[in-house]
């Protein structure tokens, strides 16, 4: 026994935060999805687009800036933060040249850019409250199309690489077989994002706005 | 020296597979201090390569109902050609169906019976009770009456070491692993414990104890092309040997497996066999039939090795880089029961020959895998000549396996025998009280230092360790195999003489410091050149063909003459080994026919 | 096929003579038919430097000896055969484990320390009769444990595993399988959460972040993903009991 790590040592909790990584993470994937779905309605006109979304400023952002927070903190507490560990996981990475363990880069990587660019995004979308079509419209084509791309990218991306760890770390299924349907849905999720984002950045302003 | 760099307990087991663990635990049971010398870390051990299964007449499947203690008797009698110590044999028998228990107890997962109507390859029809479902299964091997050999699925022997050792963690036995004892300290009455040299270091160190079990196994290696692990260098039965007053039993009768594979020389298990695999030829021919009509392929080994080789010789051999071969088909058998019961064997096929057994034929000869013979010790497992030394398993010469040992017989073997020396050795710690000579430890460790520092310095020598070595293994591997005569025997004993004289003479290529590889194969190697002799000096004087030792000369048995047990003898300084004998104890079943091997072997 | 010329890039160290630091060294051989690294470094050893160390025991791929890293990836030395791979081949020892020298690594202490900290033994009150029958089992479990027991302690999911490079009180999959091995047997009366103080921290199960090297490069073609898998839901279902 040595006693700081035994005081330290509350296995219960080491426990919660793995499974509140779990739950937050589907939260977010939950709502990534959705929101994404919602805002492609644009695809089928502006009338699609344009109701009532007070409802998710009171309760939905506050519930996805915390979500956000503590996927951040748990999620981090694994990471190579020391800067030995960082150098061993890299020469462990190059060395193995190993999809899977480079993947923990790239969640690592995209999860710090989810993080930077959602907390842009949200403050912008606050900043000119409500949503509508037409200034959503401006946004896009003031400049946010390639910032919105890259976010869409890095999200759907770490959304991937995240479901499938859930599956790996937590599901009946083995890997082999899953990979191929969680690819897929990327592809469909990105591709509907992009489509989404040129809708808006061709569609025409009205006069005054653009 | 200093007596704090010795390492003091009451038991010393020099050797950590399945028998060296099985004693130290009776004794830790019994309240010893105990102490594990292993070369390797004991799970690596080569116990745990044993993929078939352990014998015990438990009698719970179909083709083994009715089996009992007796009949498992009388097959290890005939297998061994009269050879064996029948009052040992018994013993056995009887214990083996506790040992497969205790080890279920401590957490081997046999497999189990399941209850229902089964067709056997041949088309016979079986049916195993409901009662019996759960209980442990067994297969057939070959050599005997019934199906006797309980298994977990292909790696019996890797489940039992992993149980077995982790009783020995349980009990917080004392492990030294990359330790090899390299001389018993011994006053000529009395073993006192053993020299170690400490594989990560190249350094030594005594270890003391009241009593000293040697459990390392067998010497395959010293014929090259072997079976067994590389570790399998003898080195426990060289210790007793160099005392001068232990002898070695029936060093002479060494086993050849039918089944290791062309070219990697890795053993496929009998259950192949048992379970009903056939032998074919260059034609495909399934040549068992036409020697052992009952038994086919799965008369005991020495039988069926012998046949194969002299199918080959008769030309029905298929020629490859590697030479002639035959071949394993388990095909019939069904992808899922190779997948199975089988899988090692469809591993290692893959591994090694880059085929699927499910689909393909298995190239196979006959390869060296057992020495029957070993440490010669009385039933208690007490070595001849020295108070305080014991020996069992493979390492020993107990005497369970005379002349020829049966497939699955060895598992037992190193279980039951730990059982019983383990408690002999418990008592006889109990008994004494610690005491050494510190002079003759002291002259012990320096003897050793010299060694090392004389192979260190490079002074003198110029004879290769490897090419003395590669030497000695062709000889054996030529004129010591399966088919034995006089002159070819006689050959080989010149020419390893020859070879140790030789062998004192060595010069390392390569510094010898630290834990270097050359220097610990030259403090073998002179070892393994005695046990080498031992070998082919009895196997030239036995002027009989018993078991797995075949003199194309002598091809009968003779029990007239050689109803005898060989002692080979080392006395110091010596250069050939002192042959004796001993009668062979028979109690209830004197010699008779084994009912397969009959058939005169005869060329043509 | 033709004869290749084979150029073998091997790590030096020798911990008695520290003032040399450690190194590649290259060795030059000509493959031969069915060449395995087994057959390899033995020829080295024997013709071209025999103080090169290295560990085989069984050279059959079940006894775990010979785990090394391979062209960066760990693997059991004895089965892989040279035609699978390139005229260079780059020979390390396995990380994480104690060096002993060149390419053999300290293996046995390491999985001994953490049987000893898993308690990786039966736990049961039952007495052994040596009288009675044996305990009855179904098949289907005793093949179940069979899976996981087959585990050969070679290291290679230990080699590969980025957490237990980094970190060194992780159990590592070879123990997360173990423990599987146990959750499965009906003979060992541990109750779970006796297990949990073992496991169910960041040291065990939860440390383990899903990389799947382990799984991907077990030489026993373990399931442990599968088994990983099941713990974690195992543990997670005590820590959500609360007891």
């Amino acid at each position: 026994m040595i006693l700081q790590k035994t005081l330290a040592k509350s296995p219960r909790l080491e426990a919660w935060m793995e499974l509140l990584e779990l739950a937050s993470g589907l939260f977010l994937l939950g709502f990534l999805q959705f929101h994404l779905f919602n805002v492609s309605s644009i695809i089928l006109g502006p009338a699609y687009f344009d109701h009532d979304h007070n409802w998710m400023v009171y309760t939905g952002i506050p519930l996805v800036v915390l979500a956000i927070g503590v996927h951040g903190v748990v999620a981090m507490r694994k990471a190579p933060w020391q800067f030995q560990e960082a150098r061993i996981f890299l020469q462990h990475s190059k060395r193995l040249a190993h999809l899977d363990t480079w993947a923990w880069l790239v969640q690592i990587i995209t999860g710090f850019l989810v993080l930077i660019l959602a907390a842009i995004h949200i403050f912008s979308v606050l900043h000119n409250w409500p949503i509508e079509a037409v200034k959503s419209t401006a946004r896009v084509q003031g400049g946010y199309f390639s910032f919105l791309m890259l976010l869409l990218l890095v999200a759907e991306i770490h959304a991937m690489v995240g479901l499938y760890r859930i599956m790996v770390k937590w599901s009946w299924y083995k890997r082999q077989k899953f990979t191929p349907y969680l690819v897929y849905s990327t592809m469909f999720f990105v591709g509907l994002g992009f489509i989404t984002l040129l809708v808006f950045y061709f569609r025409s302003l009205p006069k005054g706005l653009s | 020296m200093k007596w704090s760099d010795a390492h003091i307990s009451e038991v010393l087991v020099i050797g950590a597979g399945l028998a060296g663990e099985r004693v130290a635990i009776e004794a830790a049971l019994n309240g010893h201090e105990v102490t594990i010398l292993s070369l390797v870390p004991p799970r690596r051990s080569h116990s745990t390569a044993a993929q078939g299964g352990m014998q015990a007449s438990l009698g719970n499947v179909a083709m083994g109902y009715g089996d009992n203690p007796d009949i498992h008797f009388e097959d290890t009698v005939k297998g061994s050609d009269w050879g064996c110590d029948q009052e040992v044999a018994r013993l056995f028998v009887e214990l083996a169906p506790v040992a497969v228990r205790q080890m279920s107890h401590w957490g081997v997962p046999w497999s189990r019976v399941v209850a229902g109507k089964k067709t056997l390859p041949d088309g016979t029809e079986i049916e195993d009770l409901a009662e019996k479902a759960g209980l442990i299964a067994q297969r057939q091997f070959g050599g005997t009456a019934k199906w006797r050999t309980c298994f977990a699925a292909d790696g019996t022997g890797h489940v039992l070491q992993y149980a077995m050792d982790s009783v020995v963690t349980k009990l917080g036995v004392t492990i030294h692993d990359r330790m090899e004892a390299i001389r018993l300290i011994h006053n000529g009455q009395t073993c006192y414990g053993a020299v170690a040299l400490c594989l990560r270091t190249g350094t030594l160190r005594p270890y003391l104890a009241k009593a000293v079990v040697i459990a390392t196994g067998g010497y395959g290696r010293i014929y090259g092309t072997s079976t067994n692990a590389v570790i399998n260098e003898g080195t426990g039965m060289g210790l007793a040997l160099d005392t001068g007053v232990v002898p070695l039993g029936n060093m002479e009768a060494v086993q050849f497996h039918p089944t290791g594979i062309v070219p990697a020389n890795i053993l496929v298990t009998e259950g192949c066999r048992g379970d009903g695999g056939y032998l074919l030829d260059k034609n495909l021919h399934r040549f068992m039939l036409d020697y052992e009509p009952v038994k086919k392929e799965v008369a005991s080994r020495d039988v069926v090795s012998r046949w194969m080789l002299h199918h080959i010789h008769r030309g029905f051999g298929v020629d490859s880089p590697y030479g002639p071969h035959l071949w394993l088909d388990i095909r019939h058998l069904g992808a899922e029961h190779i997948c199975t019961n089988l899988r090692e064997v469809q591993t290692i096929c893959k591994n090694f020959l880059g085929c699927d057994p499910t689909e393909s034929l298995i190239a196979v000869r006959p390869t060296q895998h057992y020495s029957m013979g070993g440490v010669r010790t009385n039933r208690d497992g007490g070595a001849y000549g020295l108070k305080g030394l014991f020996a069992a398993g493979e390492a020993a010469c107990w005497d369970l396996h005379g002349f020829n040992r049966l497939g699955g017989n060895s598992l037992a073997e190193t279980i039951v025998a730990g059982m019983v020396v383990g408690e002999k050795v418990a008592d006889f710690a109990r008994e004494q009280s610690l005491s050494f000579p510190f002079a003759l430890v002291v002259e012990a460790v320096a003897a050793q230092q010299q060694r090392l520092d004389d192979l260190r310095s490079h002074l003198g020598g110029s004879e290769d360790v490897f090419a003395l070595r590669r030497r000695m293994e062709e000889t054996l591997l030529d004129k010591v195999g399966i088919f034995r005569t006089g002159p070819a025997l006689t050959e080989a004993v010149a020419t390893l003489e020859d070879l140790y004289q030789r062998a004192a003479n060595l010069r390392l290529r390569s510094s010898g410091i630290g834990p270097n590889p050359e220097l610990f194969a030259a403090l073998r190697l002179p070892g393994m050149l005695r046990l080498a002799l031992c070998i082919s000096q009895g196997a030239l004087q036995r002027t009989e063909s018993r078991g797995s030792h075949y003199r194309e000369d002598y091809p009968k048995r003779d029990d007239e003459n050689w109803l005898t047990r060989t002692l080979a003898y080392w006395p110091p300084g010596a250069e050939m080994p002192e042959l004796k004998y001993e009668p062979v104890n028979i109690t209830t079943l004197p010699p008779g026919s084994r009912g397969y091997g009959e058939m005169a072997i005869t060329g043509d | 096929m033709a004869e290749r010329l084979l150029t073998f890039d091997i790590f030096r160290y020798n911990p008695a003579t520290p003032e040399i630091p450690p190194r590649m060294q290259e060795f030059q051989l000509e493959e031969t038919v069915g060449m395995s690294l087994f057959i390899a470094l033995n020829r080295i050893r024997e013709e071209q430097d025999p103080s090169l160390m290295f560990d085989f025991v069984c050279r059959a791929a079940v006894c775990g000896s010979c785990g090394m890293l391979i062209n960066g990836r760990p693997g059991l030395a004895c089965k892989t055969l040279t035609q699978d791979l390139g005229e260079k081949i780059t020979l390390m020892p396995l990380p994480v484990f104690k060096l002993v020298g060149d390419l053999s690594v300290d293996t046995g202490v390491w999985f001994r320390y953490l049987n000893v900290r898993t308690e990786a033994w039966i736990h049961t009150d039952q007495v052994f009769d040596p009288k009675g029958l044996e305990e009855r089992m179904d098949n289907p479990t005793a093949h179940r444990i069979y899976e996981a027991e087959r585990c050969i302690e070679c290291g290679c999911c230990i080699g590969a595993c980025a957490t237990a490079n980094m970190r060194e009180d992780f159990i590592g999959a070879a123990f997360l399988n173990r423990i599987a091995r146990f959750l499965i047997d009906p003979r060992d009366e541990r109750p779970a959460a006796h297990i949990f103080e073992v496991v169910g921290t960041d040291e065990g199960v939860f440390g383990c972040i899903g990389l799947m090297a382990c799984d991907d490069l077990c030489p026993m073609e373990i399931p442990l993903q599968g088994q990983l898998a099941y713990v974690r839901r195992k543990m997670a279902l005590v820590a959500l009991r609360g007891k």
